[in-house]
């Protein structure tokens, strides 16, 4: 057996493992979200109330904080808040998981030698789709779990504040796989053509 | 597409079956079936050059042009 034929196999193995892993690792998330004490992490957004919160260094002189974002971990947790945390957990697993069985279908067809087909073009263009889906998905998540802790949340001298960042990343990564899906459609008409030749 | 393929008739004149056509100029018989049935979308000169050589044809003994639209004539 040729490289070139065992290498879809080697791949078909490793994202069936990929699943197998991903499946656990999900499961264990989830078990430590819901049912221990593990801290939740939150994307936060700070501001000084005043400019009272200042730097001091030797070489540069004096700074002032302006606004700050960072990841805060809470213990005591309420129901609401575990529950979109497992929604996060839940989203990435998902996703991983569609994403690896997609992977998984287009070896498969690799392996058989026959990759040229309409449902490969599909299926990659699904994984172009999931990309961008995903990853808004899980930006809003991290907004919604934020505004939830922002309500109850009081910070001496500090302004509290919900970012919903827009990160371009996924969406621009989704459109440079649907492009390449519909390249790959165009080459499945190739084959077409090609099986049709005598 | 309106070519007609006149495989069929080429082969009952010269007492050949489609394996043994398939087996002389190197073609498998799934292809040969596919130009037979009007499934092919094109066909390679050096399959036509082996097919009027074994069969002993022109082109156009071959191959004929029809009028009518979207039909296939096998």
């Amino acid at each position: 057996m040729s490289t070139t034929n065992r290498l879809p196999r080697i791949l078909q193995r490793l994202t069936e493992i990929g699943i197998a892993i991903t499946a656990v690792v999900a499961v264990v998330f989830l078990v430590a979200v819901v049912f221990t004490d593990s801290a939740l992490e939150t994307p936060m957004e700070f501001t000084p109330d005043e400019d009272t919160y200042s730097l001091a260094s030797e070489a540069w002189g004096t700074g002032t904080i302006h606004d700050a974002v960072g990841i805060v971990d809470f213990t005591d947790k309420s129901a609401a808040y575990v529950a979109l945390s497992a929604a996060k957990v839940l989203a990435y697993a998902a996703a991983s998981l569609a994403l690896l069985v997609l992977l998984r279908r287009i070896l498969q067809t690799l392996s058989a030698g026959t990759p040229f087909v309409d449902t490969n073009a599909d299926r990659i263009r699904a994984i172009g789709i999931l990309f961008p889906a995903f990853g808004f998905l899980i930006q809003g998540l991290h907004w919604a779990t934020s505004l939830m802790v922002m309500d109850t949340v009081t910070a001496e001298g500090l302004h509290i504040e919900a970012r919903l960042t827009l990160n371009l990343t996924y969406l621009f990564i989704g459109l440079v796989i649907v492009a390449l899906a519909e390249a790959f459609r165009y080459g499945t008409h190739l084959q077409t053509d090609a099986d049709l030749t005598v | 597409m309106s070519i007609e393929v006149h495989l069929d008739r080429l082969l009952l004149d010269r007492k050949m079956t489609l394996t043994e056509l398939s087996n002389r100029v190197g073609i498998t018989q799934a292809n040969l079936s596919n130009l037979k049935t009007g499934k092919a979308r094109a066909i390679r000169f050096t399959t036509l050059d082996a097919l009027c050589r074994e069969l002993h044809c022109q082109p156009g003994e071959l191959l004929s042009h029809t009028t009518e639209p979207d039909r296939l004539h096998l």
